[in-house]
């Protein structure tokens, strides 16, 4: 590990659990424990913690609170009630994305911003920049933990230790301040695996508390820490965007299948006439879902090939693990999506075919 | 870590077990562990002629694909099919199952070339 890199105050545990770590985004976490498959697969049966302390939170408050958010995010923010929380994106003038990141609503005037790692500084700095509205911003990045707990038996685990009395009425996308123990936490019903879960927010210095807590109560629900190996391959099964990936700068919310989400009705935010402007014109490009039908591994960066011509790039591929294929995120050019595509593996054309999303239709997310 | 003293190695981490002029060709224990789980092994075809140190096929596990070298060089007589469903036989048995191929010898004299079980352990540490 380079001194470049920084940790999350469970670096000592996963040292301890005899973690693989690897450097992603800044900082070095554990990319996995015992497996990446043995991991994935125990998320979608059982449950799995991840330490998803890297990513950046911020704070934005004040009475301009929403206005602001409203022009510097693509979706509807005054639709948000107070404990309720959305997937947005904070675009540029011209439509790219700069990141894409959960808004809640935590008060009347109160929000936070959950954002990723590799981005928070740009994204930190851009948004101090449309500041005109005089709204308090704080970046609690550094005080604050998220882990994660995803899997059908998260519900049942996590009820046990709340002293909120219904966690089974937690609706997704919503989440609650309440107890875990006598640590005070955020828990909010989102996740990026498809399955059930939770992601909960407490203060650094009760991250390595909670996580202790969690594996306690989780030995009875075959609970198993899962580290970011897994963490791409769940996402990946379900077809969710990876920042850097899929999104970029580069990259509109509409090449990206994510036209639902930018609100085009509301006022005037950074990026609306671009976007309005491209979705008038039309595409030429467009995010897909693929399967391969002969076998071989599509990685980032292989050459998409359409009628024997390159037509694209991958952006995502792996093998998943619960559909037991090797599939793939990818951009291909051109009005007319095509049934089958090549994808060039070490300079050999291996066959394709597109698919619709998600891969595993079998996740419990919504139950 | 195992290390199985009949083997000979490399230090791009193959195995060899020779008998005679055959040679069958592995990756080690360390190397699995490293690689993590494999999900994909690219068997060449039978027939096909391999030279010492050059690259001889690729596996892939999850994250990353990795070549795999000749430690010796001859004609592939055989490769293991197995791996073509269970992948995973590279992870739960590199000496035993998980062979990968069998090479017949152009030049016998290049198996005492290569590392002694002792060697390779310095290499890789306990």
């Amino acid at each position: 590990m380079s001194a470049d890199f920084k940790i999350t105050p469970l670096y000592d545990v996963h040292q301890g659990l005899g973690a693989k770590m690897v450097d992603f985004g800044g900082w070095n976490m554990p990319v996995q424990y015992t497996g990446i498959i043995a991991e994935h697969k125990n998320t979608r049966e059982n449950v799995g913690l991840f330490d998803i302390c890297h990513m950046g939170e911020f704070i934005v408050q004040g009475e301009e609170s929403r206005d602001f958010l409203q022009r510097v995010t693509v979706n509807d923010v005054a639709r948000l009630t107070i404990g309720q929380s959305h997937y947005s994106l904070l675009c540029n003038q011209q439509g790219g994305i700069i990141d894409d990141l959960i808004v809640y609503r935590i008060d009347r005037i109160k929000y936070m911003l959950v954002v990723n790692a590799g981005t928070k500084d740009n994204d930190w700095a851009w948004l101090n920049q449309q500041n005109t509205f005089g709204v308090e911003l704080e970046d609690v990045s550094d005080h604050t933990c998220k882990l994660d707990l995803q899997g059908p038996k998260s519900r049942e685990m996590l009820k046990r230790l709340l002293s909120y009395p219904d966690l089974d009425k937690l609706e997704y996308f919503h989440f609650i301040e309440c107890n875990i123990g006598h640590l005070e936490a955020i828990i909010s019903r989102t996740g990026y695996t498809g399955e059930l879960g939770f992601e909960i927010y407490v203060t650094a210095h009760e991250a390595v508390h909670l996580w202790k807590l969690l594996m306690d109560q989780g030995a009875a629900y075959n609970l198993k820490p899962v580290g970011l190996g897994a963490r791409d391959t769940l996402r990946l099964e379900m077809g969710y965007s990876l920042y850097g990936h899929e999104l970029s700068i580069e990259h509109t919310p509409l090449e990206a299948g994510l036209d639902w989400v930018v609100k085009g009705d509301k006022e005037d935010f950074i990026g609306k006439k671009a976007l309005l402007n491209k979705k008038a014109k039309g595409i030429t490009q467009k995010l897909v879902a693929f399967e391969m039908t002969e076998k071989a591994v599509p990685r980032n960066g292989c050459k998409i090939m359409v009628d024997n011509t390159e037509g694209g790039v991958v952006t995502s591929g792996s093998y998943g693990p619960s559909v037991d294929k090797f599939i793939g995120l990818g951009y291909v050019a051109g009005a007319i999506m095509p049934e089958s595509i090549g994808i060039e593996v070490r300079n050999k054309v291996y066959p394709a075919r597109i698919v619709s999303l998600p891969f595993y239709k079998k996740g419990t997310v919504r139950i | 870590m195992n290390i199985p003293k009949e083997l000979k190695y490399t230090k791009e981490h193959e195995w060899a077990r020779i008998d005679g002029k055959v040679a069958t060709i592995g990756i080690s224990d360390y190397a699995q562990k490293e690689l993590g789980d494999i999900v994909f092994v690219e068997l060449p075809p039978v027939g096909t002629a391999v030279e010492r140190d050059k690259e001889m096929t690729t596996i892939e596990s999850v994250k990353a694909a990795s070549d795999i070298f000749a430690p010796v060089s001859g004609k592939i007589i055989e490769v293991n099919n197995s791996l073509d469903e269970q992948p995973e036989l590279v992870n739960k048995e590199p000496y035993g199952q998980g062979w990968i191929v069998k090479i017949e010898m152009s030049n016998a004299n290049e198996a005492a070339g290569l590392m002694s079980a002792e060697n390779y352990t310095k290499l890789v540490g306990d």
